[in-house]
């Protein structure tokens, strides 16, 4: 590895040397471009509930409380490289634990971050044991989990209180639940202080060392970096995510469903929505979410099953090898940008880094008249020996 | 004492079926290193495949309609190796657990669709006559599930440890790369391997049908209960798993019996593996391989 970072150090020097400028790409500035679509996207979502009629809006809730499950998953799934085959157990926690707190009237605006609280908390049980676990013990430990969730502790009176009790709708700060089409716009600020958040956690130094944990956690912890922390903090966040999603779909329905609302069968289903969306951007809880909210209605008009539905698209998406939806909007936007602007130079194994947008603009090299002026900073990336 | 044997004898022939389904999972970790967690949906849609469609619809005696019910096992399993999990394989083990999980989706509410929601009520292939052993009544299917299990785990066994192939598939584990350049054909003795797991989960669906109803529930709580046996031999053990699969079985009648309250065997069962997840990876030697 560090011969493969010297030689591109040396190549970059070298072409700084013969008067070569390293600069952001100049066309298709893939930040304005971002920030567009983002912008298209939040004013669709605020603007189509006030055109469309009443029963769309029940859709539209579902789809943006999906969207929070996918957004919990999308994390766990595609920060840390986890599998959770029991998330709709913590959505069950929110869901019970948040009708408890609603009808003992405490606000909305307290009761999101108590459920957080209570979901993180829960899913400390998990999380510590498995500070040494890997990869697929921890996704058994999981399955084992929401089992006993959905078999134990949901059929409790204690937890699940009696059989379809009252989940009143209350305010989130003036936004009235009343309505669905008030319902999806609470869960909507939600959803986006949540995908800020994750946002900006994945630009700091978290989000980098999470990064690099999922890449390899050998070389990791060969950085000196503690893994366990990182794990179970992300686990509990993703925990706390899924249980306030909870707490709106027992809103939603404005009751307890049956325990068999949140097993292991419907955690499955969650999990298609990081793959079907694609893990790797965020916005790939919203397609997701979408994807299975809007596929009921849709599935209801041909006499077939959702599940079998969305287990195909699953499969068709895994093995159509792109990182779900997202992913594949993505590909084709680099390959209209590289269509438009050529390949990349490239200075032997300096190469800049094509799949990951979490780092700084991407670099190119171009040929100034003069040497760059004395004291600029030149940011660049440099990755070890992956291709040429 | 009575109620202590009777736990006892439906904890074993639970315990045997989990045990095979945890075999299945093992023998394809060890060559793939692939946790297939389509393995207890494979072998419930082949005894649906058993009930509805060869003793149902074309009318095949027990024996044929068993055989064929393995096979379809078998096809399931190698057609998910290759038409499913290789394809995915090169992006990684991610990409294959979540394949291996659509399709376990895809298989249970396949079931669901062609033969609806109701569960079956299936009479056994075995006489359900009462032998006394003791005081204890023990059905003459619940030996029969334990004994066949015990034939089945010492068959594999003895074919992984004796056999031309069973040599194959220890080499692949070793080292693929090795067993390639010796000229053994890897990618056939892989999909091969998917077979014979998938032909031990038709066979303890089988099985399972006939001892329990079966629903969705119970579909995942014999996925559980098999990946938690395969978890306790670390994915590499065929007598570890078979040992925990009777482990988890005795854990789950026992407290059933003993305590019955709804969902306690999979409470003692989550309990069960996170002890064990604590005590075994406290060694670093996990992904380590070791001998049959």
């Amino acid at each position: 590895m560090a011969r493969g970072v010297q030689a591109g150090v040396d190549s970059v020097r070298d072409a700084a040397d013969r008067g070569v400028r390293l600069t952001g790409g100049p066309l298709m500035n893939g930040k304005a471009l971002e920030v567009g679509t983002v912008a298209a996207i939040a004013i669709g979502l605020l603007v189509w509930p006030l055109l469309t009629p009443q029963v769309a809006h029940f859709y539209g809730s579902l789809s943006a409380i999906y969207a929070l499950i996918g957004l919990s998953l999308v994390i766990l799934v595609g920060w840390t490289g986890q599998i959770s085959l029991g998330h709709a157990a913590f959505v069950g926690v929110g869901c019970y634990f948040g009708a408890k707190l609603l009808n003992n009237d405490v606000p909305l605006v307290l009761t999101v971050p108590l459920i957080g609280l209570i979901g993180a908390a829960v899913s400390l049980i998990l999380g510590i044991p498995s500070l040494r676990l890997r990869g697929v013990y921890f996704t058994i430990a999981t399955l084992a989990f929401g089992a006993a969730c959905q078999q134990y502790f949901f059929t409790r009176p204690e937890v699940r209180g009696i059989a379809a009790d009252q989940v009143p709708r209350a305010d989130l700060v003036g936004i009235q639940t009343t309505s669905d089409r008030g319902l999806y716009y609470a869960v909507l600020v939600v959803l986006a202080i949540a995908l800020v958040l994750a946002y900006n956690t994945r630009r700091t130094d978290v989000g980098r060392v999470l990064f690099a944990i999922r890449d390899s956690e050998q070389a990791a912890q060969a950085m000196a970096i503690k893994i366990a922390p990182y794990k179970i903090g992300l686990f509990a966040a993703s925990a706390a995510l899924a249980s306030i999603a909870g707490l709106f779909y027992g809103m939603l329905f404005q009751a307890t469903p049956a325990p068999e609302q949140f097993s292991v069968l419907q955690s499955l289903f969650y999990l298609a929505m990081p793959v079907l969306g694609g893990a790797e951007a965020l916005l790939g809880a919203l397609v997701g979410g979408t994807f299975l909210a809007v596929g009921q209605p849709l599935v209801n008009m041909f006499d077939v099953r959702l599940f079998l539905v969305t287990s195909i698209a699953l499969l068709l998406t895994l093995l159509s090898g792109y990182d779900g939806v997202t992913g594949a909007l993505k590909a084709a936007r680099k390959a209209v940008a590289d269509a438009v602007r050529g390949e990349p130079v490239r200075y032997g194994s300096f190469v800049p880094h094509e799949e990951v947008d979490h780092t700084p603009p991407r670099v190119h090299a171009t040929v100034a008249d003069s040497p760059p002026p004395v004291g600029s900073v030149v940011r660049v990336r440099i990755v070890p020996g992956v291709r040429s | 004492m009575e109620r202590f044997f009777g736990y006892l004898v439906t904890g074993l022939a639970n315990g045997a079926i989990f045990a095979l389904v945890a075999l299945g999972v093992v023998v394809i970790y060890r060559v793939s290193r692939v946790i297939n967690l389509a393995q207890g949906a494979i072998g419930v849609f082949s005894a649906f495949v058993f009930h509805y469609t060869l003793m149902g619809d074309f009318g095949l005696p027990v024996a044929v309609a068993t055989a064929g019910a393995i096979l379809v096992g078998a096809v399931l399993g190698a057609g998910v190796e290759k038409f499913v999990v290789r394809p995915v394989q090169s992006r990684g083990a991610l990409a294959t657990l979540t394949a291996t999980t659509g399709v376990l989706l895809l298989l249970t509410e396949l079931t669901v669709q062609l033969w609806g929601p109701n569960n079956p009520v299936i009479a056994s292939v075995f006489p359900d006559t009462l032998v006394r052993i003791g005081n204890t009544g023990v059905t003459v299917h619940q030996i029969a599930t334990a004994g066949l299990v015990i034939l089945l785990a010492g068959g594999l066994y003895w074919m992984l440890a004796k056999t031309w192939v069973g040599v194959g598939i220890t080499a692949i584990a070793q080292d693929p790369g090795a067993a390639r350049i010796v000229g053994l054909p890897v990618r056939s003795i892989v999909t091969l391997t998917w077979a014979i797991g998938g032909a031990s989960a038709a066979l303890a669906g089988l099985m399972y049908i006939h001892l329990n109803s079966l629903d969705q529930i119970s579909l995942t709580f014999v996925l559980i209960s098999s990946l938690v046996a395969a978890a306790l031999g670390g994915f590499n053990s065929l007598p570890l798993a078979g040992a925990g699969g009777v482990a988890v079985g005795l854990i789950f009648s026992f407290g059933q019996g003993y305590q019955p309250v709804a969902g306690i065997g999979q409470l003692l069962v989550f309990i069960a593996l996170l002890g064990v997840l604590l005590v075994r990876s406290n060694k670093p030697t996990l992904d380590v391989v070791s001998e049959f």
